[in-house]
């Protein structure tokens, strides 16, 4: 068996932790970890590669133990053997290309020098076309670059395995295309075993000779035990709880995914600065706050896209009409979400319980919050 | 002017100079020590070391002088110590002075240490270690050069500070011409002694140095990180 691998980790804070439980075996040379964002793919690779102490479980590669709670076997991650290639690809920027790739065969306490590595980073440079980048610095290059420079680092070293997380996540989508194909035949030429990662079901087709599912990272907590423990108070009618299931950098603001369990995610955005000061991060839970009145209520979308972030399809349980306006509340997959409308687009909309219903708004119009740490 | 003042004026400057050098120097060690350990290390009660860490940078220098008068003067516990073992002494001497001037600016160095290394992704210490190297060396190679430019900018500070210290220094080594009378008391001594012309001269050695501390800083803080223009 080439994977043997059976873990279980908490992490988060003591009061709401996410449990990743994963468990597969597999004999393929390429192997897909396949699941939503938030799952924990990348927990379960940087247990493989040794970047993560799994509370308890086995990790085989052939024939070797590369972590056992049961007989306290834990291999420090520099003796495992893998090649990882980071979702952002961590190139060290401090160095150049050549640097970068002869880093892992330089020992002691200094870097290898501009012209180091010899003949082996050579090759490395030919095979993947580096060799007119080998004087840049990794902000001097593109995405496609960064990957291939990470792609020879980790090959350098002659690793047992190359682990990749999301490999073509970073790229946009006519560079993701063409280095699939390039990561394949690779791939092919030097028969090493690749265990990869990826939400994207194009990854799967490409890679997978087996594949393995991952939605078993649940969060431990439920929202009515959160919130027993973290009593808020908000004016906001919509206060959904649930995790954060993955935060994607822009520009200016980054998005923040919230799983608030019934399979619904909500989306936010906020500035860097809100997500560095709330310490969110994938796996942390959190409150999303949305206003009954920022919420529209679409009776039927027809074909229409609407450029909104969020889309909760449901149906409509409940319509209390006020003085002027109605209180529609709608179930969307277990989740309850209420909406203000008047009563005259109530009327109009023929909204009643049992009538499919969309709840929709805008990303900006969500507030996230996090329980003070103690 | 009497060459007698002009000599004096040069020791003194000569004194503030190496007393400013090895405390930085002193500095440099425990401070990105102390920082690596608040960025990288978690223990209970890391935010009030941080604060105790951070006091000298807000206590009057004169508490500080007293403070260490009390642990390291011949009747201290520790000065007691060194002096009847070791046969050390640290108060009324420019070694003594060091170590005031080191307590006074180790803020400087500790608090961009801890800055620096926060600053330096998780991640790519990850990739060394999976690249096969050993913590020790993830810390030569990856982490001090990435975190080095804003430690370094503490270490300038720190030079400064060190170099115009007065009150904790003059608490501990007291003021003896030649031996422990740094460029800064020196100039409260002429003063005091109405030497105006020595007061004059070496005020202008003063600002001239720390002209050029902040001239060679200058130059020194843009110097890379290569790559990152």
């Amino acid at each position: 068996m080439r994977w043997d691998v059976a873990i279980r980790k908490q992490v988060g804070t003591a009061a709401h932790r996410f449990e990743l439980a994963v468990e597969f075996r597999s004999d393929v040379e390429r192997l897909v970890l396949f699941g939503p964002s938030g799952a924990g793919k990348t927990l379960t690779l940087k247990a493989i590669a040794g970047l993560l102490r799994p509370d308890s479980g086995h990790i085989h590669m052939g024939a070797a133990t590369l972590f056992d709670h049961a007989t306290g076997v834990d291999k420090p991650a520099r003796e495992r053997e893998c090649g990882y290639l980071f979702q952002e690809y961590a190139l060290f920027p401090h160095l150049t290309v050549r640097q970068n790739i002869a880093f892992g065969g330089a020992r002691g306490w200094r870097n290898p020098g501009r012209d180091g590595g010899g003949a082996a980073v050579d090759r490395w440079l030919d095979t993947l076309e580096l060799r007119p980048l080998a004087e840049r610095f990794p902000d001097q290059l593109s995405g496609g670059q960064r990957q291939r420079v990470a792609l020879a680092r980790a090959l350098a070293g002659a690793p047992r395995a190359l682990l990749l997380d999301e490999p073509f996540a970073a790229l946009d989508e006519p560079l993701r295309n063409r280095l699939r194909a390039e990561l394949a035949e690779l791939q092919a030429r030097l028969a090493l075993p690749i265990v990869l990662i990826t939400h994207d079901p194009a990854d799967v087709d490409a890679f997978a000779d087996d594949v393995v599912h991952i939605d078993a990272g649940t969060a431990i907590a439920p929202p009515e035990q959160f919130l027993e423990e973290h009593p808020m108070k908000s004016s906001a009618r919509n206060q959904l709880v649930g995790t954060v299931s993955a935060i994607i950098a822009g520009a200016v603001n980054d998005e923040v995914e919230i799983s608030v369990g019934g399979g619904q995610h909500i989306v936010a955005t906020i500035t860097h600065g809100s997500t560095a000061r709330l310490g969110l991060a994938v796996g942390v839970p959190a409150f999303a706050l949305v206003k009954a009145s920022s919420i529209v209520v679409v009776a039927d979308a027809g074909d229409t896209l609407l450029s909104a972030r969020n889309q909760l399809a449901g149906t409509v349980v409940s319509v209390q009409p006020g003085a002027v306006n109605a209180e529609v509340e709608i179930d969307a997959g277990g989740l309850r979400i209420v909406a203000i409308v008047t009563q005259a687009s109530a009327r109009a909309l023929g909204l009643a319980p049992g009538v499919p219903a969309l709840a929709v708004f805008k990303a900006s119009s969500v507030i996230v919050g996090v329980p003070r740490q103690a | 002017m009497a060459s007698a003042s002009l000599d004096a004026a040069w020791i003194a400057l000569g004194l503030s100079l190496k007393v400013a050098l090895w405390a930085t120097a002193l500095d440099l060690v425990l401070g990105v020590a102390a920082g690596f350990a608040l960025a990288r290390l978690r223990f209970p009660g890391r935010e009030l070391v941080d604060s105790i860490l951070l006091l000298p940078m807000v206590l009057p220098p004169t508490v500080l002088g007293y403070y260490l008068l009390v642990v390291v003067g011949r009747r201290g516990w520790l000065g007691g110590w060194l002096e009847g073992t070791l046969g050390i002494r640290l108060v009324f001497t420019w070694q003594g002075a060091v170590l005031a001037a080191a307590i006074v600016a180790f803020p400087f160095v500790c608090k961009s240490a801890r800055a620096a290394f926060e600053g330096v992704d998780v991640q790519l210490e990850q990739a060394a270690h999976v690249l096969g190297l050993g913590k020790v060396a993830v810390f030569f190679r990856v982490t001090l050069p990435l975190a080095w430019r804003g430690i370094l900018a503490g270490l300038l500070l720190a030079f400064a500070r060190a170099f115009g210290e007065f009150g904790a220094t003059l608490m501990v080594a007291g003021s003896i011409p030649g031996k422990t009378q740094t460029l800064s008391i020196a100039v409260y001594e002429a003063v005091q002694a109405g030497q105006d012309d020595l007061a004059n001269l070496l005020v202008v050695l003063t600002s001239a140095t720390c002209v050029a501390v902040l001239l060679l800083a200058g130059r020194i803080a843009p110097m890379r990180i290569p790559g990152r223009s």
